[in-house]
């Protein structure tokens, strides 16, 4: 038996003998690589170091799943809930086998502090912090179906109403208050409540204003949950404007905060004993010393979440609004054919959704410092949660926030007892990224979540009592009618429809005064704008730009081959005009202009090349661009550092290339995991995934190379053909261009980035009109069908990520060359994936030509900003009038229309020169934000749509017919 | 020819939760026969056709297609066999063009060498047969003048007309149809259902039509006609002895009225 034939009859076996196999053999082989230094890794020779245990982790982590996915496979009908719920637990148990077996490997030992009490509560403080979020996330999922990012801003804008509060010292004064040991609510009580309304109408506007809109038009699921992306851009963008990057905590009154404001709780400490183990056995009950505080706002925090869980089960399954809400999630056609009013259900869901938020927000805020960042950071471990939980269930909700929270906290104990024992003192900051790599692991489990199970089993439950209760049901009838039991029921019956009129006569008055509120404000903007009407109408041809004239005379229609190029060429040429308008001081920052304007191009470009092979031909909504991007830049700056910094010393070409393969190889493996998911949870996997990427970055010794030990980052590698360039060409270049000096690096970096471009873009194409690129899109738009048409979708998918990973590990090796520094700043998702998916709709899904006007289009607007905030240095400037007027028009906003609102503490507190000015980076995200908005609402197509494929039949020419015959 | 079995299935079962959606059912059908399936709404007729074609998993029983054992294997797998399906509610693909959608299900896309094929764009041979092949099959249909127009654009009967177009697309041996004429006009319904006829005569493919509607089926010429409720196979036979038994399947179907609509 031949090789090949093993390999055969393999393929070819049923999917549990081959996970059987597959899963033994890795937990062998690596168990053999820990121990005794054996196996296909150890033999193979090629890793070494650190590396080794590293891939030899992985290798029996994923053993380890394999495993466990083969009993939740195997697991009896009846037994597959429980075996669902506790995945979770075998996950954990896993990890721990991995260490154990590492530290033994290694001739390390670990000690694991569990301090148990300070686990358990702040895990529910986490748990609760977590739900913040979660909540509302949950019920927009419910009730209008998409994944609302904004969620995270609704919470932050919350927090910044109980700052104001704060602020405007109405209550005490911050800097003169005693602490004389009362604790004071007031404050604490108003700044939540009002938060919680302020967040509320502010959520129901934008239902109303933006989600509306697509609810009308009958949108996806997808473009509303990238609506709500970029509605999150521009509240986070605002905050930043308002506010500021620095911190600020909420402090309800000095005794809040006070070192004895907590309560203690005795608590004991275990100990783990990992590794090798002398004299000591595996746990320890050791003595504890201190109790564990925990301090008030933390038991308000937790409190306040959970009586909001409470309220809201009892408001979905109780009250006539919650059967309402449940009627809409389920059909929202046949709700409003039934007499419910649709849209004040989901007015109603907003409120509450993003008022929750906005209420957690305001206690966390007495928690954590604020800052506009927090929001993300909170919002992708709650998307774990909801993920855990299944989206829309509500108590695997509870579970899973309170899975997720005890993680949170547990994991840091044993990231800082396992890292000490490592050399890797820092690794408690991967305590952060815990929730994700948990929800990974879980995923490739029970892609469906918990929720699905704990609901599996409440449906078979149900169906069990069906079956006997018409036998209980008489019985029933006889014995319980005269007893306590109908009166209890009667009085709980009674005092329910009771809260249900209360609520609902509440509810009602409420929305009656909103809309009322609604009719006279828009009636206001009605008369306001009645007038200019006519003159808009009068003037707007003129007013225009040229675009929309040339395009309505030449009757272009984009959505066929040569009226989307001709409409790529016109925009490439505005473009390029903006380009040459751009000013500069001299010959020389105009090369270097244009020069970083190209290769911002090549990398945008490549990236939003990748996006849309992903997206929008394979229909795979990926918010993981950077994971990508972040691994092309990372590989190529690790391989091509010096030896002696920790890098690998490569030539920066073989570095490329080797970057492009390992970025290939993760998105091919990434698919099979993933391909089964719904779109929304693929798209909560990669952003997560990018984000474990920029952590590790910060956190891991093994990606930090070109500088001393303690600092982050890549630097100091060598880049493409750099010694030719500075070897006398550069002195030509610069000649040729006229600029009396040796041309900058960044013009080589320019022509190599735009001749990528224009080489992918090439391939793309190519590969994209083969009958690969027909099968691509058959996927995108119905999976199933196209299985049913006899595709393997997934070996399509791994293909396609895989191709899509090496365009965008192109991007990333250019990133790395451009700021000839890789630092994790870089893959924060707001500035970066969420601006290549700002190109990406702005530009046209589906098409190529778009992608380059997008990212063109992107890049731009940057640039245009950098030299609005230079002319703020002269009147000289140019630009110098917009800027001064934009920076004297948000003083405006921010003095004399705020004021109105709040103190001038808080103004004094942002800005404490006195000064308010606006910051233009946030102006442009906020602007970008806009942007998504505006195009998804205007044409979901983009500028440059999509062109259907139309092949012609042959013309049968009597010739062909004869020279076919010829043939036969 | 007709005398092999290109489908059997042997007391196939399917369980969702605790209800019984499929119970032990057993049928085959020959090569070249064309064969109506038939019975009241959840009886279980496309829980059939989805365990049949692999996007359901059968909880026990066993299914030959081609004289292979389906078990385990994915649609794509068993559509590779030769059997292909068309869905109930109509799945076109519905941001691509007509013309696409037919090409998308062909064999051998990737003829005669994958790489090439995929690098090589436009002038291959293979590829002007496919889209030839392709309008020659929307001309039998009749509806070569929606070949540019996308998916999204058409009709629920022409829609229909352009999925049984890609089922015939992918050179099937085997057809599961699910109401391929549900919405179609009455005369062009016919015609649809006799060039059916006309095609698993001449060329040999087996055919397994389910149909709603009781009395259209018996006027059309079916070989023969397998009768589901609840998830039992009732009674089977030529359309003249299950006419002549109507009164069951009446009883079965409830309303008389309803059945002629």
């Amino acid at each position: 038996m031949s090789l090949n034939d093993v390999w055969r009859t393999l393929t070819s076996s049923p999917l549990w003998l081959r996970l059987l196999v597959s899963g033994i053999f890795l937990l062998v082989d690596s168990y053999l690589g820990f121990i005794h230094s054996a196996g296909t890794i150890i033999w193979s020779g090629i890793l070494e170091g650190q590396l080794k245990w590293l891939v030899l982790c992985i290798e029996m982590m994923v053993g380890g799943l394999v495993i466990v996915r083969l009993l939740l496979i195997w697991a009896k009908k009846r037994w597959t809930s429980l075996a669902t719920v506790s995945a979770p637990l075998c996950v954990i148990v896993i990890a721990f086998f991995v260490l154990e077996f590492l530290l033994r490997g290694a001739d390390r030992s670990a000690t694991i502090n569990f301090n148990l009490s300070a686990i358990g509560f702040s895990g529910l403080y986490w748990s609760a912090a977590y739900l913040i979020i979660a909540i509302g996330l949950t019920l927009t999922y419910k009730v209008q179906g998409f994944a609302n990012f904004a969620q995270a801003e609704m919470m932050l804008v919350g927090s910044y109403v109980a700052l104001i509060f704060m602020w405007s010292d109405k209550f005490f004064i911050v800097s003169s208050t005693a602490a004389d040991g009362v604790l004071n609510w007031e404050l604490l009580v108003w700044a939540a409540l009002s938060a919680f309304v302020v967040t509320g109408v502010l959520g129901l506007c934008i239902d109303r204003f933006v989600y509306r809109r697509f609810r009308i038009k009958m949108s996806s699921v997808q473009v509303m949950m990238i609506a709500s992306l970029g509605i999150s851009m521009i509240i986070r963008a605002i905050l930043f404007m308002r506010f500021s990057a620095s911190n600020f905590r909420f402090v309800p009154d000095k005794d809040w905060r006070l070192g004895t404001s907590t309560f203690d709780i005795p608590t004991q400490r275990l100990q783990l004993h990992l590794g090798d183990r002398v004299n000591v056995s595996f746990v320890e009950l050791a003595e504890s010393v201190n109790p564990y505080g925990f301090s008030y706002t933390k038991v308000v925090l937790v409190l306040g979440m959970f009586a909001t869980i409470a309220l809201l089960l009892f408001l979905l399954y109780r009250t006539r609004l919650g059967r309402q809400m449940r009627a809409v999630s389920d059909n929202p056609g046949l709700a409003a054919s039934s007499g419910i009013h649709v849209e004040r259900v989901h007015g109603s869901t907003a409120f509450l959704s993003s008022g929750i938020a906005g209420f957690g927000g305001a206690l966390l805020a007495s928690i954590l410092p604020v800052n506009p960042e927090l929001g993300l950071s909170l919002l992708l471990p709650a998307f774990a949660v909801i993920v855990l939980g299944t989206i829309g269930s509500i108590p695997g909700l509870i579970i899973g926030a309170l899975v997720v929270g005890l993680l949170r906290a547990g994991s840091e104990a044993v990231l800082i007892g396992a890292g000490n024992a490592l050399d890797r003192p820092t690794a408690s900051g991967f305590a952060e990224v815990m929730p994700f790599l948990f929800l990974v692991g879980l995923l490739l489990l029970a892609p469906r979540g918990i929720g699905s199970a704990i609901s599996d089993w409440n449906l078979d439950r149900m169906r069990k009592r069906r079956n006997t209760e018409t036998v209980i049901l008489a019985e029933k009838k006889l014995t319980t009618s005269n007893g306590v039991w109908s009166e209890s029921t009667q009085w709980v019956q009674s005092f329910t429809t009771q809260v249900n009129d209360l609520t609902a006569t509440y509810i009602n008055s409420m929305a009656e005064i909103i809309t009322g509120v609604y009719k006279s404000i828009g009636k206001y903007i009605a008369t306001f704008f009645a007038k200019p009407k006519g003159f808009f109408k009068n003037f707007w041809p003129i007013m225009s730009v040229p675009t929309p004239m040339i395009v309505s005379r030449l009757k272009v229609d984009r959505e066929t081959e040569r009226g989307s190029w001709i409409m790529f060429a016109i925009f490439l040429l505005i473009l390029f005009g903006v380009v040459w308008l751009l000013p500069s001081v001299s010959n020389l920052t105009k090369t270097l202009q244009v020069a970083r304007i190209i290769t911002l191009l090549g990398i945008f470009g490549l990236a939003s090349f990748s996006l849309n092979l992903h997206t929008g031909f394979t229909g795979m909504t990926n918010f993981g661009v950077i994971f990508f991007v972040g691994i092309g830049a990372v590989s190529v700056g690790l391989l091509a550092a010096p030896v002696e910094t920790n890098g690998y010393g490569w030539s920066p070409l073989w570095a490329t290339i080797c970057a492009v393969v390992i970025s290939a190889v993760v998105g091919w493996c990434l698919a099979y995991p993933t391909a089964r998911l719904r779109m929304d949870y693929f798209a909560i996997v990669t952003i997560s995934l990018g984000e474990m990427l920029r952590i590790s970055l910060q956190a891991e010794p093994l990606l930090r190379a070109g500088t001393v030990t303690s600092a982050i980052g890549i630097t100091q590698y060598s880049r493409p053909l750099e010694n030719w360039w500075e070897g006398g060409f550069n002195e030509t270049v610069g000649g040729v261009l006229g600029l009396h000096v040796p041309a900058p690096y960044v013009v080589l970096l320019a022509t190599l980035a735009a001749g990528l471009l224009i080489f992918v873009w090439f391939i793309l194409n190519t590969v994209l009109a083969s009958p690969w690129g027909r099968i691509l899109r058959s996927i995108r738009e119905n999976e199933v069908v196209s299985q049913h048409h006899g595709h393997n979708i997934l070996l399509h998918k791994a293909a396609s990520l895989a191709l899509g990973a090496a365009i965008a590990a192109l991007a990333g090796a250019l990133w790395a060359w451009l700021n000839t520094n890789v630092w994790p700043d870089f893959m924060n998702p707001v500035r970066s994936t969420f601006l290549i998916w700002a190109a990406f709709i702005v530009g046209g899904r589906g098409n190529n030509k778009g992608m380059i006007i997008g990212a063109f289009f992107i890049v731009l607007v940057e640039f245009v900003l950098n030299v609005m905030v230079a002319s703020r240095g002269a009147a000289s400037l140019p630009l110098h009038g917009l800027t001064s007027y934009f920076d004297a028009f948000f003083s405006w906003l921010i003095q004399d229309l705020g004021g109105l609102f709040w103190s001038a503490r808080s103004i004094t507190e942002i800005f404490p020169r006195g000064e308010i000015v606006l910051s233009l980076p946030h102006f442009k995200l906020s602007l970008i934000g806009f942007l998504i908005v505006l195009a998804l609402l205007k044409s979901s197509k983009g500028l440059l749509p999509e062109v259907p494929v139309r092949p012609e039949p042959e013309k049968l020419s009597t010739e062909n017919l004869e020279s076919e015959e010829g043939f036969k | 020819m007709k005398e092999e079995i290109a489908l059997q299935v042997t007391e196939l079962s399917k369980d969702f939760g605790g209800l019984k959606a499929v119970d032990e059912i057993s049928f085959f059908v020959n090569q070249g026969e064309f064969v109506g399936l038939i019975g009241p709404n959840g009886c279980g007729k496309t829980t059939t056709f989805n365990c049949i074609s692999g996007m359901l998993t059968a909880t026990s029983g066993r299914i030959e297609v081609m004289g292979r054992n389906t078990t385990g294997m994915r649609p794509d797998q068993i559509q590779s066999l030769g059997l292909t399906r068309t869905f109930q509610h109509t799945l076109l693909w519905r941001d691509m063009t007509v013309i696409e959608n037919l090409l998308v299900p062909t064999r051998n896309q990737f003829a005669p060498n994958r790489v090439l094929s995929i690098l090589r764009p436009g002038s291959r041979k293979a590829e002007r047969q496919r889209v030839n092949e392709a309008y020659k099959v929307l001309d039998t249909l009749d509806i070569t003048h929606v070949a540019g127009n996308l998916a999204d654009e058409l009709s629920g009967g022409q829609s229909k007309l352009v999925d049984i177009g890609r089922a015939l697309m992918s050179s099937p041996r085997f057809l599961l149809l699910d109401e391929p004429v549900a919405g179609v006009s009455g005369p062009l319904a016919e015609r649809i259902f006799q060039n059916l006829r006309t095609l698993s005569n001449d060329s040999g493919i087996g055919m397994l039509v389910i149909e709603h509607n009781m009395d259209f089926i018996l006027r059309s010429d079916v070989d023969r006609i397998i009768v589901m409720d609840r998830g039992r196979i009732l009674m089977e036979g030529k359309p003249d002895e299950i006419r002549q038994n109507r009164n069951v399947v009446e009883a079965y179907l409830g309303d008389p009225e309803g059945i002629k609509e």
